[in-house]
């Protein structure tokens, strides 16, 4: 199976990242992981660009970070999401849709 | 006999943080988030039973390579990094300040202690002279290491761990050094005081190698490793 392409995980990062923090709060490795397991694989990361991301989100307020360390584990930085993060989550979402909705509407078909 | 060399585990962790220390375009807190994901990466692999040198290299593979990610950070990091790039020059003011009145202070100071122990102040002022032209040979020397052993100074400066956490003790020291070296100025021309042509002398050898020759001797010191820099490049 193929994997997505760079310039399509690239686009979609943000939305997906903020997607994963709208359930809970998460560190960078979880939610790789999470990612993955709900794609099967096929968004192939390389797992650290996934910080610079979160760096980005939190620079523009839609996420705020903090450590936390919780007994028998390594200190972890988790990343909470903020007011402005859910907004831009929603108009990411509608943008998607709107692609969605023109492939649905132009019939197209990958396998012809 | 094992044609494998036993693969040691806690070195090549340390190989790979040392890695991660010399990319510029990390903070701190991104490196220790990195080395908690390529941990947590390590252990999920070895609870399913890879061992040490396999998880090790697909911990590294899927953490990806930092030139895959350097210019994110970079990017990202952009106003940090200004940020730290200023910190470089106001270091290298700070340095100059601090090598000025360390220098001042200790010469000041070497001569009130003399002139404490009831040596004549003529022999005061000569082994003065002795100390500020020793000290001026010291500095040349220290360039020379710079220059033709750059990157063993380097070395050396990094195992001191003098990193920008420790310029505001830095920025303190310097302070403190220059208000000793005003006082101790006071202190050596009041104990001249009987002695005008003395305190006269006093004055001129201070004014001569602390304001005239040392940071000349700087200035030249810089030239010469800006030359060697830009040979470099």
């Amino acid at each position: 199976m193929k994997s997505i392409s760079k310039e399509l995980v690239g686009a979609s990062a943000i939305p997906i990242v903020l997607s994963v923090l709208k359930h809970s709060d998460s560190y960078g490795y979880e939610i790789v992981q999470q990612v993955k397991e709900i794609t099967g694989g096929e968004i192939n990361w390389k797992e650290a660009s996934i910080y610079p991301v979160l760096k980005k989100l939190e620079a523009d307020g839609m996420v705020k970070s903090y450590w936390k360390v919780q007994e028998g584990q390594r200190p972890r930085k988790y990343y909470t999401i903020l007011d402005q993060g859910k907004k831009q989550l929603e108009k990411n979402v509608h943008e998607w849709n709107l692609i969605q909705t023109i492939f649905g509407k132009l019939g197209t078909d990958t396998n012809g | 006999m094992d044609a494998h060399k036993e693969f040691d585990i806690n070195i090549h962790i340390e190989k790979w943080q040392s890695e991660i220390e010399n990319v510029d375009s990390l903070t701190e807190g991104d490196r220790e988030e990195l080395k908690s994901h390529f941990l947590d990466i390590f252990d999920s692999l070895k609870a399913k039973d890879l061992d040490d040198e396999e998880a090790f290299l697909v911990t590294k593979k899927r953490l990806g390579k930092s030139s895959d990610w350097d210019e994110d950070y970079q990017t990202v990091n952009n106003p940090l990094l200004q940020m730290r790039k200023s910190l470089v020059v106001f270091m290298g003011v700070l340095l100059y300040f601090f090598t000025y009145y360390l220098f001042g202070f200790t010469s000041k100071l070497l001569y009130i202690l003399l002139h404490e122990f009831g040596v004549d102040g003529y022999i005061c002022l000569a082994w003065l002279i002795r100390y500020l032209i020793f000290v001026h040979f010291v500095f040349i020397l220290l360039v020379a290491a710079i220059y033709f052993f750059d990157q063993k100074v380097i070395n050396l400066l990094y195992k001191l761990e003098f990193r920008f956490n420790k310029s505001l003790t830095f920025l303190l020291s310097t302070f403190i050094l220059g208000m000793l070296n005003t006082f101790s100025y006071v202190i050596s021309k009041n104990i001249s005081m009987p002695d005008v042509y003395l305190k006269s002398r006093l004055s001129t050898v201070f004014g001569y190698y602390e304001n005239y020759t040392f940071p000349i001797l700087i200035c030249i010191s810089f030239f010469v490793l800006y030359v060697k820099y830009k040979k470099k490049i």
